[in-house]
């Protein structure tokens, strides 16, 4: 049984839970890879994808879980302009809880949206990213990925690469690793890395070659163009040139690495196609996993609700 | 129980006097007090007719003012009304409140600042309205506006960016010999910040607005003072850098005041985890290290006086998301009473009564035979406790509800009236 009512912040779990999220995503693993890809688990729960900002895999990815647990689905998308004209995140929440949901998976542009709910309505909440604070599967799924490869956290060396103030990803990612024992360095240019992040525990650097020759996992971050609503650096190519991962870079480095990114991928900016879809890339099975930590997470706040 | 009356005669029995400057400071006294003016202090045989006002632990201060706080009126009375912003300030043992000018329409001219002070006569808490200093990027009528009673110049939560307006405004509004306030937050640091840029903000994943964004504000403010005269104000300083530049500009010989919000005396960042948007102030919440540079300010006398910095926020703009919200938290009810937890009785008198007096021209109120009769009353280690049943403002936005204070307003006796709560 997890030690809290909602799957909102990686702060908030203990080590416990993400081990116990972790073993039950092997046996979800196990089903999705049957020729029958479906459990009955959450065939009693309804879930509620409240997605008021864009995403694409994240939303598939739950979307997927769920129906592999056999939960009943209901998917709310809107952007975040339309909250800018005045619709309530309680009132839309509230009308979608009046049908009787069990579960909401939110996504949302501001910090804390999750929290909000979690405080204001009767449901179990599942944070899929609030703003650049947490997303707690996509780091699950991250630590998973790499227990999976090394067979534990203890230890091992993880740079987090790439756009880190921006990031929604980050911050669960540092306090994850760091709760199952892996040492962080995040890295980039400065303008891209929280100013007080030493706060909490990691190591920064902004020579992405000192840093690849140090860690054991790289994990690139996507450059978000989409945030850059200020000078952050001076172009695409600059970035590429010197903070950009290519197979040059990793030749340099003369050691096998594990090259993880939470999608989706500017390829030719943070990273380069040929170490994208090359051999020490863990893409692919990181969505995999998305799927099985997912449904993992999902069933146990579910089981919460049965308790 | 509150009794509301008009006076003709009150008998305070033996209060303490905290009034450093009066030569009764410090003793216990019996206070006389007939139509308004402090007739005798001293022993006093009560009469018949006399309204007696008795406690055990009773503490009698110059009034307090409140340097700071929104009114709602005209324009936001959803929020706040003048009516229920006097009562609440009373409440919370004001003789008197800085009403700041951006309502709607803001208090620009001659007849705004007369309205506020019409709509308040024969209130017992005065209102002193402060006027807009720049309507866009031209000096409201200053000199008009301190004729009709202005206390002051501001345009609230907006820094002066253009910095040939502050030389303006500080050279013209010496014309009235008011001071001009200048918000100290330059936004262009952080236009989208969300809360002080520390490690909580960190944690949290918000965008922060540095302690740089406002030490710097401070910094060219205090090079325009020094150019072009006049008398400045920093309202509500946050931050440990701010506090030692303006006690270098002090011992300087620059005209310059400060005042801070006591939230920010009390809270920091830290208790920004839970989102509570009761917490999202401007400026923000800072880090515990500024908070004891603040404090520390207020003891030496650097800071001159304290604000509630009372931001009534009507209900649907704090229940969302914090990034929607809109900052500001309650304050008239409770600031003296965690004034009082924080500093001895001489720093408070001071900080409420004669160091806002001082910095803004306004009569200092003396607790002496034959002048006013203007008081601020508190029952000393009575404990109270501030319920959703006593706050007087429609809005409820405030950090503080169900918190123990050591003390009780007593009441307060201003504008021959006196109002009485325990």
């Amino acid at each position: 049984m997890l030690s809290t009512d909602h799957l909102i912040s990686i702060k908030e779990l203990q080590k416990s839970d993400l081990e116990l999220i972790f073993n039950t995503a092997d046996e979800f693993k196990a089903v999705i890879n049957r020729p029958i890809k479906k459990v009955p688990s959450l065939r009693d729960i309804t879930v509620a994808n409240l997605f008021f900002e864009n995403s694409t895999r994240t939303k598939l990815s739950f979307e997927l879980a769920e129906k592999r647990l056999s939960a009943d689905i209901i998917n709310f998308t809107s952007s975040s302009s339309s909250v800018k004209k005045g619709e309530s995140l309680v009132d839309t929440v509230n009308n979608i809880l009046a049908m009787k949901v069990d579960v909401v998976v939110i996504r949302h542009s501001y910090p804390g949206a999750a929290q909000f709910l979690a405080n204001e309505v009767q449901a179990r909440i599942i944070n899929a990213g609030d703003g650049a604070h947490e997303h707690p599967t996509q780091a699950i799924l991250d630590a998973y990925s790499i227990r999976e490869k090394f067979g534990t956290l203890e230890e091992v060396k993880v740079a987090i690469i790439g756009d880190i103030v921006h990031s929604r990803v980050a911050l669960s990612n540092i306090f994850c690793l760091q709760k199952l024992g892996a040492k962080v360095v995040v890295c980039g240019p400065k303008t891209l890395i929280p100013k007080h992040i030493q706060s909490l525990g990691v190591e920064v650097s902004h020579n992405v070659d000192e840093t690849l020759a140090w860690c054991d996992v790289a994990m690139v971050l996507r450059i978000q163009l989409e945030r850059q609503e200020a000078s952050y650096f001076p172009s695409l190519r600059e970035y590429r040139t010197y903070f950009g991962i290519d197979r040059q870079r990793l030749e340099k480095v003369g050691k096998d690495l594990v090259i993880m990114h939470p999608g989706p991928i500017n390829r030719g900016v943070e990273i380069s196609s040929d170490v994208a879809d090359g051999p020490f890339s863990i893409i692919l099975d990181q969505v995999e996993n998305g799927v099985a930590t997912r449904m993992a997470g999902l069933f146990h706040v579910s089981e919460k609700i049965r308790k | 129980m509150v009794l509301i009356s008009k006076m003709n005669t009150t008998l305070i029995r033996s209060a303490r006097i905290i009034d450093p400057r009066s030569s009764f400071h410090g003793t216990d006294q019996d206070i006389l007090i007939r139509n308004g003016i402090i007739e005798k202090i001293g022993s006093i045989e009560a009469e018949d007719h006399f309204q007696v006002v008795s406690h055990p632990g009773l503490a009698v201060f110059p009034g307090f003012i409140d340097g700071q706080a929104f009114l709602g009126e005209p324009g936001f009375e959803d929020a706040e009304t003048l009516e229920s912003g006097l009562s609440a300030a009373a409440r919370g043992g004001f003789t008197g409140v800085f009403s700041l000018p951006n309502t709607s329409p803001a208090v620009q001219d001659k007849t705004g600042v007369e309205y506020q002070i019409r709509s308040a006569a024969g209130q017992p808490c005065s209102i002193y309205p402060i006027g807009i200093l720049l309507k866009e990027s031209t000096l409201a009528p200053l000199m008009e506006m301190d004729e009709a009673g202005a206390v002051g110049f501001y345009n609230p939560e907006k820094s002066i960016q253009d910095s040939s307006l502050l030389i303006r405004g500080l050279e013209y509004s010496q014309h009235t010999g008011k001071r001009i306030f200048s918000f100290p937050l330059d936004l262009s640091v952080s236009p989208y910040g969300q809360m002080h840029e520390g490690v909580m903000s960190t944690q949290l994943g918000m965008k922060g607005f540095p302690s740089l964004a406002e030490t710097i504000q401070i910094q060219r403010d205090l090079s325009i003072l020094a150019y072009a005269g006049g008398k400045l104000h920093i309202p509500t300083v946050s931050t440990q850098e701010s506090v030692q530049l303006i006690r270098t500009a002090k011992n300087q010989g620059l005209d310059v005041t400060c005042s801070v919000d006591l939230n920010h005396l009390i809270f920091c960042d830290d208790d920004l985890a839970g989102f509570d948007t009761n917490f999202k102030l401007l400026p923000p919440l800072r880090a515990a290290s500024d908070r004891a540079a603040l404090l520390e300010g207020v003891k030496d006398g650097t800071i001159d006086h304290l604000v509630s910095n009372h931001q009534p926020v009507n209900f649907d703009h704090k229940y969302c998301e914090f990034g929607l919200a809109q900052p500001g938290a309650l304050g008239l009810q409770t600031a003296v009473l965690l004034s009082l937890e924080l500093f001895d009785l001489d720093v408070v008198s001071r900080a409420w009564s004669t160091g806002i007096r001082e910095a803004f021209g306004l009569q200092v109120a003396h607790i002496e035979e034959g002048r006013l009769a203007e008081l601020s009353l508190i029952a000393l280690n009575r404990p109270s406790v501030f319920k959703h049943s006593d706050n007087l403002s429609i809005s409820s936005n405030s950090p503080l509800f169900d918190r123990s204070f050591q003390h009780t307003v007593a009441g307060i006796i201003n504008n021959n009236k006196s109002i009485l709560y325990v």
